[in-house]
Protein backbone atom coordinates (compact mmCIF):
# COMPACT_ATOMS: atom_id res chain seq x y z
CA UNK A 1 0.00 0.00 0.00
CA UNK A 2 2.86 2.32 0.97
CA UNK A 3 4.67 1.60 -2.31
CA UNK A 4 1.51 2.16 -4.38
CA UNK A 5 0.91 5.53 -2.73
CA UNK A 6 4.55 6.50 -3.36
CA UNK A 7 4.28 5.49 -7.03
CA UNK A 8 1.11 7.59 -7.29
CA UNK A 9 2.97 10.57 -5.78
CA UNK A 10 5.81 10.18 -8.33
CA UNK A 11 3.33 9.89 -11.21
CA UNK A 12 1.42 12.87 -9.85
CA UNK A 13 4.56 15.03 -9.76
CA UNK A 14 5.41 13.87 -13.30
CA UNK A 15 1.88 14.83 -14.36
CA UNK A 16 2.36 18.31 -12.84
CA UNK A 17 5.66 18.64 -14.74
CA UNK A 18 3.89 17.73 -17.99
CA UNK A 19 1.11 20.23 -17.26
CA UNK A 20 3.75 22.88 -16.58
CA UNK A 21 5.51 22.12 -19.87
CA UNK A 22 2.20 22.24 -21.71
CA UNK A 23 1.46 25.64 -20.15
CA UNK A 24 4.91 26.86 -21.28
CA UNK A 25 4.16 25.54 -24.78
CA UNK A 26 0.81 27.33 -24.90
CA UNK A 27 2.46 30.57 -23.74
CA UNK A 28 5.17 30.11 -26.42
CA UNK A 29 7.85 30.10 -23.72
CA UNK A 30 9.53 26.88 -24.83
CA UNK A 31 12.60 27.14 -27.12
CA UNK A 32 10.74 24.99 -29.65
CA UNK A 33 7.41 25.95 -31.19
CA UNK A 34 5.71 25.21 -34.48
CA UNK A 35 7.42 28.14 -36.26
CA UNK A 36 10.93 27.04 -35.15
CA UNK A 37 10.07 23.47 -36.08
CA UNK A 38 9.00 24.51 -39.57
CA UNK A 39 12.23 26.47 -40.01
CA UNK A 40 14.27 23.49 -38.84
CA UNK A 41 12.31 21.33 -41.20
CA UNK A 42 13.29 23.52 -44.11
CA UNK A 43 16.95 23.50 -43.06
CA UNK A 44 17.10 19.89 -41.92
CA UNK A 45 17.20 16.66 -43.87
CA UNK A 46 13.80 17.32 -45.41
CA UNK A 47 15.21 20.50 -46.89
CA UNK A 48 18.17 18.56 -48.16
CA UNK A 49 15.78 15.99 -49.55
CA UNK A 50 13.97 18.77 -51.37
CA UNK A 51 17.31 20.13 -52.58
CA UNK A 52 18.11 16.69 -53.89
CA UNK A 53 14.81 16.73 -55.76
CA UNK A 54 15.85 20.06 -57.24
CA UNK A 55 19.09 18.50 -58.49
CA UNK A 56 21.53 20.04 -55.97
CA UNK A 57 22.88 16.66 -54.86
CA UNK A 58 24.92 14.21 -56.87
CA UNK A 59 23.24 11.00 -58.01
CA UNK A 60 25.45 8.84 -55.74
CA UNK A 61 23.90 10.63 -52.73
CA UNK A 62 20.41 9.57 -53.74
CA UNK A 63 20.38 6.63 -51.30
CA UNK A 64 20.73 9.05 -48.36
CA UNK A 65 17.04 9.89 -48.36
CA UNK A 66 15.68 6.79 -50.00
CA UNK A 67 12.74 5.09 -48.26
CA UNK A 68 12.90 7.50 -45.37
CA UNK A 69 9.49 9.12 -45.52
CA UNK A 70 8.63 10.52 -42.11
CA UNK A 71 10.97 8.10 -40.32
CA UNK A 72 14.28 9.54 -39.15
CA UNK A 73 15.60 6.32 -37.71
CA UNK A 74 15.63 2.82 -39.02
CA UNK A 75 13.67 0.20 -37.12
CA UNK A 76 16.53 -2.25 -37.29
CA UNK A 77 19.65 -1.91 -35.09
CA UNK A 78 22.89 -0.84 -36.74
CA UNK A 79 26.25 -1.58 -35.15
CA UNK A 80 27.87 1.05 -37.35
CA UNK A 81 26.14 3.76 -35.28
CA UNK A 82 27.56 2.60 -31.94
CA UNK A 83 29.58 5.81 -31.91
CA UNK A 84 26.39 7.71 -30.91
CA UNK A 85 26.40 5.79 -27.65
CA UNK A 86 30.11 6.38 -27.13
CA UNK A 87 29.50 10.09 -27.76
CA UNK A 88 26.99 10.22 -24.91
CA UNK A 89 29.38 8.30 -22.68
CA UNK A 90 32.16 10.74 -23.57
CA UNK A 91 29.93 13.75 -22.74
CA UNK A 92 29.04 12.29 -19.33
CA UNK A 93 32.70 11.36 -18.75
CA UNK A 94 33.93 14.88 -19.58
CA UNK A 95 31.37 16.51 -17.24
CA UNK A 96 32.32 14.07 -14.47
CA UNK A 97 36.05 14.75 -14.88
CA UNK A 98 35.51 18.54 -14.88
CA UNK A 99 33.30 18.48 -11.77
CA UNK A 100 35.68 16.15 -9.91
CA UNK A 101 38.64 18.38 -10.83
CA UNK A 102 36.82 21.50 -9.57
CA UNK A 103 35.84 19.64 -6.37
CA UNK A 104 39.45 18.52 -5.76
CA UNK A 105 40.77 22.08 -6.30
CA UNK A 106 38.20 23.53 -3.87
CA UNK A 107 39.08 20.88 -1.26
CA UNK A 108 42.80 21.55 -1.74
CA UNK A 109 42.36 25.27 -1.13
CA UNK A 110 40.09 24.65 1.87
CA UNK A 111 42.73 22.37 3.40
CA UNK A 112 45.46 24.96 2.90
CA UNK A 113 43.38 27.77 4.39
CA UNK A 114 45.12 28.91 7.62
CA UNK A 115 43.19 28.12 10.78
CA UNK A 116 42.31 31.15 12.95
CA UNK A 117 44.25 31.34 16.21
CA UNK A 118 42.24 30.33 19.24
CA UNK B 1 26.09 -3.66 2.42
CA UNK B 2 23.72 -5.80 0.32
CA UNK B 3 21.57 -2.70 -0.20
CA UNK B 4 24.59 -0.86 -1.64
CA UNK B 5 25.16 -3.64 -4.16
CA UNK B 6 21.47 -3.61 -5.08
CA UNK B 7 21.64 0.15 -5.67
CA UNK B 8 24.82 -0.30 -7.72
CA UNK B 9 23.30 -3.01 -9.91
CA UNK B 10 20.03 -1.14 -10.53
CA UNK B 11 21.82 2.17 -11.22
CA UNK B 12 24.38 0.43 -13.48
CA UNK B 13 21.60 -1.22 -15.47
CA UNK B 14 19.77 2.11 -15.74
CA UNK B 15 22.91 3.88 -16.92
CA UNK B 16 23.56 1.24 -19.58
CA UNK B 17 19.93 1.40 -20.72
CA UNK B 18 20.16 5.19 -20.89
CA UNK B 19 23.30 5.02 -23.04
CA UNK B 20 21.61 2.62 -25.46
CA UNK B 21 18.41 4.69 -25.48
CA UNK B 22 20.32 7.84 -26.44
CA UNK B 23 21.54 6.13 -29.61
CA UNK B 24 18.36 5.25 -31.57
CA UNK B 25 20.35 4.73 -34.78
CA UNK B 26 22.42 2.10 -32.97
CA UNK B 27 19.56 0.31 -31.23
CA UNK B 28 16.89 0.79 -33.87
CA UNK B 29 13.64 2.63 -33.22
CA UNK B 30 11.73 -0.29 -31.69
CA UNK B 31 14.40 -1.08 -29.08
CA UNK B 32 14.84 2.65 -28.42
CA UNK B 33 11.17 3.10 -27.59
CA UNK B 34 10.66 -0.06 -25.54
CA UNK B 35 13.91 0.41 -23.64
CA UNK B 36 12.96 4.01 -22.83
CA UNK B 37 9.61 2.86 -21.45
CA UNK B 38 11.45 0.29 -19.32
CA UNK B 39 13.80 3.07 -18.21
CA UNK B 40 10.80 5.11 -17.09
CA UNK B 41 9.74 2.21 -14.85
CA UNK B 42 13.34 1.89 -13.62
CA UNK B 43 13.38 5.61 -12.71
CA UNK B 44 10.30 5.08 -10.54
CA UNK B 45 12.08 2.12 -8.90
CA UNK B 46 15.18 4.28 -8.35
CA UNK B 47 13.06 6.98 -6.70
CA UNK B 48 11.31 4.41 -4.49
CA UNK B 49 14.68 3.00 -3.40
CA UNK B 50 15.87 6.47 -2.36
CA UNK B 51 12.51 7.61 -0.99
CA UNK B 52 13.76 8.15 2.57
CA UNK B 53 16.53 10.50 1.37
CA UNK B 54 14.07 12.44 -0.83
CA UNK B 55 11.65 12.93 2.09
CA UNK B 56 14.39 13.70 4.63
CA UNK B 57 16.21 16.33 2.55
CA UNK B 58 12.88 17.69 1.27
CA UNK B 59 11.73 18.34 4.86
CA UNK B 60 15.00 19.99 5.88
CA UNK B 61 15.66 21.81 2.60
CA UNK B 62 14.89 25.31 3.91
CA UNK B 63 15.75 24.66 7.56
CA UNK B 64 18.92 22.71 8.21
CA UNK B 65 20.95 20.75 5.70
CA UNK B 66 24.29 21.04 3.89
CA UNK B 67 24.69 23.05 0.68
CA UNK B 68 25.89 19.89 -1.02
CA UNK B 69 22.61 18.16 -0.20
CA UNK B 70 20.61 21.18 -1.37
CA UNK B 71 22.52 21.27 -4.68
CA UNK B 72 22.10 17.53 -5.08
CA UNK B 73 18.35 17.82 -4.39
CA UNK B 74 17.89 20.63 -6.92
CA UNK B 75 19.92 18.75 -9.50
CA UNK B 76 17.85 15.60 -8.97
CA UNK B 77 14.64 17.62 -9.31
CA UNK B 78 15.90 19.10 -12.57
CA UNK B 79 16.91 15.63 -13.77
CA UNK B 80 13.40 14.38 -12.99
CA UNK B 81 11.87 17.25 -15.00
CA UNK B 82 14.22 16.61 -17.95
CA UNK B 83 13.57 12.85 -17.86
CA UNK B 84 9.81 13.41 -17.67
CA UNK B 85 9.92 15.82 -20.62
CA UNK B 86 12.02 13.37 -22.66
CA UNK B 87 9.81 10.37 -21.91
CA UNK B 88 6.47 12.15 -22.40
CA UNK B 89 7.50 13.79 -25.69
CA UNK B 90 8.96 10.42 -26.72
CA UNK B 91 5.62 8.72 -26.02
CA UNK B 92 3.78 11.41 -27.97
CA UNK B 93 5.93 10.85 -31.08
CA UNK B 94 6.14 7.08 -30.69
CA UNK B 95 6.01 5.10 -33.93
CA UNK B 96 6.71 1.59 -32.69
CA UNK B 97 5.52 1.17 -29.08
CA UNK B 98 2.18 3.02 -29.06
CA UNK B 99 0.78 1.38 -32.23
CA UNK B 100 1.11 -1.97 -30.40
CA UNK B 101 -1.55 -0.69 -27.98
CA UNK B 102 -3.67 0.50 -30.88
CA UNK B 103 -2.74 4.17 -30.42
CA UNK B 104 -1.51 6.09 -33.43
CA UNK B 105 -0.12 9.61 -33.13
CA UNK B 106 0.15 12.34 -35.73
CA UNK B 107 3.61 13.46 -36.73
CA UNK B 108 4.60 16.62 -34.83
CA UNK B 109 7.99 18.10 -35.71
CA UNK B 110 7.89 20.51 -32.72
CA UNK B 111 7.49 17.62 -30.28
CA UNK B 112 10.32 15.79 -32.01
CA UNK B 113 12.66 18.77 -31.60
CA UNK B 114 11.56 19.17 -27.98
CA UNK B 115 12.28 15.46 -27.42
CA UNK B 116 15.83 15.92 -28.77
CA UNK B 117 16.47 19.05 -26.68
CA UNK B 118 15.11 17.46 -23.49
CA UNK B 119 17.25 14.39 -24.20
CA UNK B 120 20.38 16.55 -24.62
CA UNK B 121 19.59 18.37 -21.38
CA UNK B 122 19.13 15.02 -19.62
CA UNK B 123 22.59 13.89 -20.78
CA UNK B 124 24.25 17.00 -19.28
CA UNK B 125 22.34 16.82 -15.99
CA UNK B 126 23.00 13.08 -15.74
CA UNK B 127 26.70 13.88 -16.14
CA UNK B 128 26.48 16.17 -13.11
CA UNK B 129 24.46 13.52 -11.23
CA UNK B 130 27.17 10.94 -11.90
CA UNK B 131 29.89 13.45 -10.92
CA UNK B 132 28.25 14.22 -7.56
CA UNK B 133 28.00 10.51 -6.73
CA UNK B 134 31.37 9.60 -8.22
CA UNK B 135 33.10 8.82 -4.91
CA UNK B 136 30.40 6.22 -4.12
CA UNK B 137 30.49 4.79 -7.68
CA UNK B 138 34.29 4.56 -7.62
CA UNK B 139 34.17 2.97 -4.15
CA UNK B 140 31.80 0.28 -5.42
CA UNK B 141 33.93 -0.37 -8.53
CA UNK B 142 37.02 -0.72 -6.35
CA UNK B 143 35.19 -3.19 -4.10
CA UNK B 144 34.57 -5.40 -7.13
CA UNK B 145 38.27 -5.64 -7.92
CA UNK B 146 39.82 -5.24 -4.44
CA UNK B 147 40.51 -8.38 -2.40
CA UNK B 148 38.33 -9.03 0.63
CA UNK B 149 39.73 -7.32 3.71
CA UNK B 150 40.45 -9.25 6.91
CA UNK B 151 38.22 -8.54 9.87
CA UNK B 152 39.58 -6.21 12.54
CA UNK B 153 37.05 -6.98 15.28
CA UNK B 154 38.58 -9.34 17.92
CA UNK B 155 35.72 -11.87 17.75
CA UNK B 156 35.79 -11.95 13.95
CA UNK B 157 39.61 -12.26 13.98
CA UNK B 158 39.37 -15.26 16.35
CA UNK B 159 36.74 -16.96 14.19
CA UNK B 160 38.83 -16.38 11.07
CA UNK B 161 41.94 -17.82 12.80
CA UNK B 162 39.92 -20.90 13.79
CA UNK B 163 38.85 -21.30 10.20
CA UNK B 164 42.49 -21.12 9.08
CA UNK B 165 43.52 -23.74 11.72
CA UNK B 166 40.84 -26.16 10.46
Amino acid sequence: MKIISRILIILGVAWLVVMGLNWLRVQNLLPVNQAVAMEGQREGWRGRERDFGAGRYRSEEAHLFAERGDHHYRSTPSLADAKDMLGTLAKIGIITVIVIAIDRIIRLFNRRKPQPAT
Amino acid sequence: MKQNWLYFLVDGAMFTAFLIATAPRFSGLAIHEWLSLALAAAIITHLLMHWNWIVMVGKRFFIRTTWRSRLNYLLNALLFVAFTATIVTGILISREALPVFGVTVTHDRALELLHHQASDLTVWILGLHVAIHWSWIWGMIRRIFAPRKLATHPIKVTSQLEEVKR
